[in-house]
């Protein structure tokens, strides 16, 4: 039995196996609403609550059962020995066609001070029992700077919370609970590795230099396990205009899989190697290490106000010269470089985000989101149509697909090119919106506007 | 599956038998509603179930899906009562002010069926609007039967009666209830089973004259709840296996009965 248990309501339903996923739960309100809340996160077990039940009857006159008190001991682990006690609770449950005697022993039983009526969900319950933290987390940056907080110290800081969310992912990622563990993972490394290569001689210029090559290591490292689960995600989309020819398609989703499931196990091997190891431990010690009085790195005293606003307008304007030069003939490497300027300049703003001025940021970044989603989907595009090349040629040499399935691929090809060519004539237009005077002006504004310390 | 447990004759074990049947069918999994359509509420005593309904027999003739709320849960969760009502006893003026009265039984029952895989009406004695109507609706009709000539004489009655009018009408289910093995006219009319005429539908299994069944009296309860290794007891086991083996129960929402 599988209960979903919020403050207002409880909603039951019998399943077999154990869920993991929303889709493992029947079309019906719990599954509606794991949708809604978890999308496509898997569900996983936190804590356990042991309990006691003893059952005691209220009986009427003719000795008959009204009612039934049920009063559970529970205990809340979290899987190991240790576990805290949890208030007794009381559940008085009612017999059919005994309403009345039932209203009457409810009231009975809460008008005593022995007794509190309780809104509070069992898993909460527990959760406080347990001492945990509030389980809050979010793969966004949060980190609040100073203007003047020197610009080595503030990078650590920055750096350290990346860390943590690596740290906080890699379980997930090694275990592959679900596909958003190792994005999550990514895009800290991700954000890593480019703010090493942007906000440059902060750190030691040999320092700063073994990270960049190190993380770059570690984004390849993860780079197809990824690249699959895009795959397989994505396969939804892709069965849906074949309309009649869907199942030609299920060979390739067997073998996208197989695919993956190497994968993660080379993956793997990559997270449990020394080199791995090695890298997580000497970046922790170094960005706990206090910065030097008088460092070695040119900018490292540089106040971070500064440093990210010289930063910020360098990438800005790199995306803007490259985003002009531009037109119907360029080659899609030309717009692949405008992408990663941007994804740059994104992810400058989303660290140095406290900084500037809040409204002007978020503006500024639904703009620049516009024009990252152009360039993201005529990325992905080009990309997918390279792997569904390389996956029919790995075919003929390798684990072949029936012709069926190559033929529906090859459908899927067409389809994904001329998307592809829609995506690219649209960015005439995209881009000319994001570079409009106004918007520069924004930018501009944007920073310019200092925030006091916090 | 709507189980009538009907004799035109008292005492002859009827209530005991609807009493032990709907407990057994609920023991072995089966949500069970017991219709205790007798004004003298034994059953509903059995149970200790107060034998009365708001509105009495009237509302439940006049009013659709009034039966829902009658619904007693009784101490065995899923397996639940409708009590008698002391109005029952005018149960025959109501149907007869209302319209199709034969197939009202059929409808009062029908907010029930979904919900319960097995339903078992105890009637009262007697020849009535009531029992004709219940003919109707029921399933099969469960007839304890003493073994005496004179019993034998008035199911025949009862057989012809059920054949001319209600020829897609209930199975006709007799079985010998207290029986006592002392007595040679009993040993002798149980033996003489076979042969032709309404003997030959007796089922196998007899259920013996034991002061236990009079004992549930006392605890208030069915015979399997407080002496289920007694013969009478295990007698009510293989009656209800012999008949659950005749009727081929729709496959309802099955339970877990909690032990």
């Amino acid at each position: 039995m599988y209960r979903l248990e919020s403050r207002d309501d409880l909603l039951e339903v019998r399943l077999d196996g154990e869920p993991r996923f929303s889709h493992d739960f029947p079309p019906g309100p719990i599954r509606r609403r794991l949708e809604g809340s978890i999308g496509i996160r898997a569900l996983l077990p936190q804590l356990g609550v042991r309990g006691l039940l003893e059952q005691s009857d209220f009986l009427d006159n003719d000795g008959k059962v009204v009612a039934r008190l049920y009063r559970e001991q529970r205990r809340a682990h979290l899987g190991g020995r240790d576990s805290k006690q949890l208030p007794s609770q009381l559940r008085l449950e009612p017999l059919r066609g005994y309403a009345k005697p039932f209203r009457r022993i409810a009231h009975h039983l809460e008008s005593t001070d022995a007794t509190r009526k309780t809104k509070v969900t069992e898993y909460e319950e527990a959760w406080e029992a347990l001492g945990l933290d509030d389980g809050f987390y979010s793969s966004k940056i949060n980190i609040r700077f100073d203007p003047e907080e020197r610009a080595d110290a503030g990078m650590k800081r920055l750096y350290l919370g990346l860390l943590a969310t690596m740290e906080t992912n890699l379980e997930g990622v090694k275990q592959d609970w679900d596909s958003e563990f190792l994005h999550d993972f990514r895009v800290a490394v991700r954000r890593t590795r480019s703010g090493l290569t942007q906000v440059k001689g902060v750190f030691p210029p040999r320092i700063a230099e073994r990270f960049r090559r190190d993380f770059a290591w570690l984004g390849k490292a993860t780079g197809p396990c990824r690249d699959l689960d895009v795959y397989l995600l994505k396969m939804g989309n892709y069965l849906e205009p074949l309309n009649d020819s869907k199942d030609d398609l299920f060979p390739l989703v067997e073998y996208l899989l197989r695919a993956k499931k190497d994968a993660h196990k080379e993956l793997s091997a990559n997270l449990e190697s020394r080199k791995f190891q090695n890298l997580l431990t000497a970046w922790k010690r170094f960005l706990l290490t206090p910065v030097p009085r008088r460092p070695r790195a040119e900018r490292a005293l540089q106040p971070i106000w500064s440093e990210s606003r010289t930063r910020l307008a360098r990438v800005y304007r790199r995306v803007i010269k490259r985003g002009l030069r531009i037109d119907d003939s360029s080659p899609p490497a030309d717009l692949h470089r405008v992408r990663l300027d941007c994804k740059k300049l994104r992810y400058l703003l989303e660290f140095f985000r406290s900084l500037f001025e809040a409204e002007s940021v978020e503006l500024f970044v639904r703009r620049l989101k516009d024009l990252q989603n152009n360039l993201g989907d005529f990325n992905d595009l080009q990309v997918q149509q390279a792997a569904l090349r390389e996956w029919a040629e790995e075919s003929r040499t390798g684990r072949s697909l029936p012709a069926a399935t190559l033929l529906a691929m090859g459908r899927l090809l067409d389809l994904l090119e001329s998307q592809e060519g829609k995506e690219q004539s649209r960015f005439g237009r995209t881009f000319a919106r994001f570079a409009k005077p106004a918007n520069r002006r924004l930018f501009e504004r944007l920073i310019k506007s200092k925030k006091g310390p916090q | 599956m709507i189980l009538a447990v009907y004799n035109i004759k008292g005492g002859v074990g009827k209530t005991s038998s609807a009493v032990n049947l709907a407990y057994l069918a609920w023991k072995a999994g089966r949500r069970t509603l017991l219709w205790d359509l007798d004004p003298q509420g034994s059953a509903s005593f059995y149970f200790r179930i107060k034998p009365r309904i708001k509105g009495g027999a009237k509302k439940l003739v006049t009013q659709k899906k009034r039966i829902l709320s009658s619904v007693r849960e009784s101490d065995f969760r899923g397996l639940d009562v409708v009590p008698a009502d002391f109005s029952y006893r005018f149960f025959d003026l109501h149907l007869n002010g209302a319209r199709k009265p034969k197939e009202r039984l059929s409808s009062i029952l029908l907010p029930l069926v979904d919900e319960y895989p097995t339903l078992i009406v105890d009637c009262a004695p007697s020849i009535s609007l009531v029992s004709e109507s219940l003919f109707a609706a029921a399933d099969a009709l469960l007839v304890p039967t003493i073994p005496t000539p004179l019993s034998l004489q008035s199911l025949a009655r009862l057989e012809k009666h059920l054949r001319r009018n209600f020829p897609d009408g209930p199975k006709l289910l007799p079985f010998f209830s207290m029986v006592d093995r002392r007595k040679k006219l009993h040993r002798a009319i149980c033996r003489q089973r076979g042969g032709g005429g309404v003997r030959s539908r007796f089922l196998e299994t007899a259920i013996p004259y034991s002061s236990l069944v009079e004992q549930m009296g006392l605890a208030r309860a069915p015979l399997g709840s407080f002496a289920p290794g007694c013969s009478a007891a295990q007698a009510y086991q293989s009656l209800w296996d012999e008949i659950g083996g005749l009727l081929t129960p729709p496959s309802g929402a099955r339970f877990q009965a909690p032990s």
